[in-house]
């Protein structure tokens, strides 16, 4: 895993640098991660932690949350028809997407869609204060995001990502992920890649 | 051949283990056949009732059943989740191999294949998760766990450095919470 160089602000990073990464990123048609995943409710300081599988297609997001002992617990599947939930029984549940789905299965507001764009690193339309890391490699200096502020599901979060591992030899990718709002936090830590 | 004396052939093969040790490694196997995760640590049991199971980092979990309540800490949230152990025994076959009398057996077909029994639930059964496990040909010890969830996860636990029917300190099956833990009491009556 790379050691990640310190984080610096944005007119301290060539923007061509940025640009190639968020590019490498761009061409990412298909992923795979297994992570392990806690999420803090800060509302009610309930927390929760499971280990994620989660396949990423252009038309499809597959999640699957499972028990290293007890197996699978549940999978949430999405695709532009709409979002499917079944439970640690394979019983379903539908919605029009995950994100509404999961607000009325269980009322929680979590931000789904931006999560799709934080785990490999993308960079959302509208964010505040980025900060990013500088990867000289040998075609060409890369500067992936280390933390910015961002607006989604309603709230403002903070996401940091405090480490990075270059995939099949040419592209950064998350591997230490935290999401911060005042009702939520959410740190990932991803174990495996795939592309 | 699924037939009762399968079943009893199980619980002969168990009925000498009163304890086992071993140190572990578990592979979580995808619906593809991809091995997505792997676990190494140790594993104590005790029959009837007490299991201890405990994984190294990076996932540092683990898993203490001492016969009335299942304890279960996961490092990265920092929080324990308290169970009471006969609904567990339901939720993880594992938990029933300790104890010949649990009702749950009558959930579950035993068939055998030389030294390997296969528990598979039967259709009512309240959970889905179906156990394999295989024993040593010469003692007769512990030496894989095969547990497949029904939804496409299988959890395949090779045991290495089996020790059987040693006395273990009392300690082990007696979890300390962590001082610093969350703790997430879903017994039906929590009593802390």
């Amino acid at each position: 895993c790379a050691t990640a160089p310190p984080p610096v602000s944005e007119d301290a990073v060539a923007p061509a640098a940025i640009a190639r990464h968020q590019q490498h990123l761009a061409q990412l048609e298909q992923w795979q991660l297994q992570a392990h995943i806690a999420l803090f409710n800060l509302t009610n300081d309930e927390r929760d932690a499971v280990y994620l599988e989660w396949r990423q297609r252009p038309q499809q997001m597959q999640l699957r949350f499972y028990h290293p002992l007890k197996g699978t617990l549940a999978r949430l599947e999405q695709t532009p028809l709409g979002a499917t939930y079944y439970d640690e029984d394979d019983q379903a549940y539908y919605g029009s997407d995950a994100e509404q789905l999961v607000h009325r299965l269980f009322g929680y507001q979590l931000p789904l869609d931006l999560l799709q764009q934080v785990v490999i690193g993308q960079q959302p339309k509208l964010v505040s204060a980025p900060s990013y890391r500088n990867f000289s490699t040998s075609n060409g200096d890369l500067a992936p995001l280390a933390s910015y502020h961002t607006k989604a599901s309603e709230q403002q979060w903070h996401v940091q990502l405090n480490a990075y591992e270059v995939v099949n030899s040419k592209v950064y990718l998350p591997t230490a992920i935290a999401l911060e709002s005042a009702l939520w936090r959410i740190k990932m830590r991803v174990r495996k890649w795939q592309l | 051949a699924t037939t009762p004396s399968a079943k009893q052939a199980l619980q002969e093969q168990l009925a000498p283990i009163s304890t086992l040790q071993a140190r572990f490694e578990q592979q979580v196997v995808g619906a593809d056949g991809e091995v997505i995760q792997t676990l190494e640590g140790e594993l104590a049991m005790a029959r009837p009732n007490k299991f201890y199971w405990q994984s190294e980092a990076p996932d540092e979990l683990t898993l203490v059943a001492d016969g009335v309540a299942v304890y279960y800490f996961d490092a990265f949230v920092e929080q324990v989740t308290i169970s009471d152990q006969h609904s567990a025994a339901g939720q993880s076959p594992f938990l029933l191999l300790l104890d010949a009398e649990a009702t749950a057996w009558a959930d579950y077909e035993v068939s055998q294949d030389g030294q390997s029994y296969t528990l598979a639930p039967t259709a009512n059964a309240a959970q889905q998760q179906q156990l394999t496990l295989t024993f040593g040909a010469e003692q007769g010890q512990l030496e894989s766990v095969v547990l497949t969830d029904g939804q496409g996860q299988q959890t395949q636990i090779q045991l290495a450095e089996v020790a059987m029917n040693l006395a273990l300190p009392y300690t082990t099956f007696s979890y300390q919470i962590p001082a610093d833990a969350m703790v997430d009491d879903q017994r039906a009556e929590p009593q802390l």
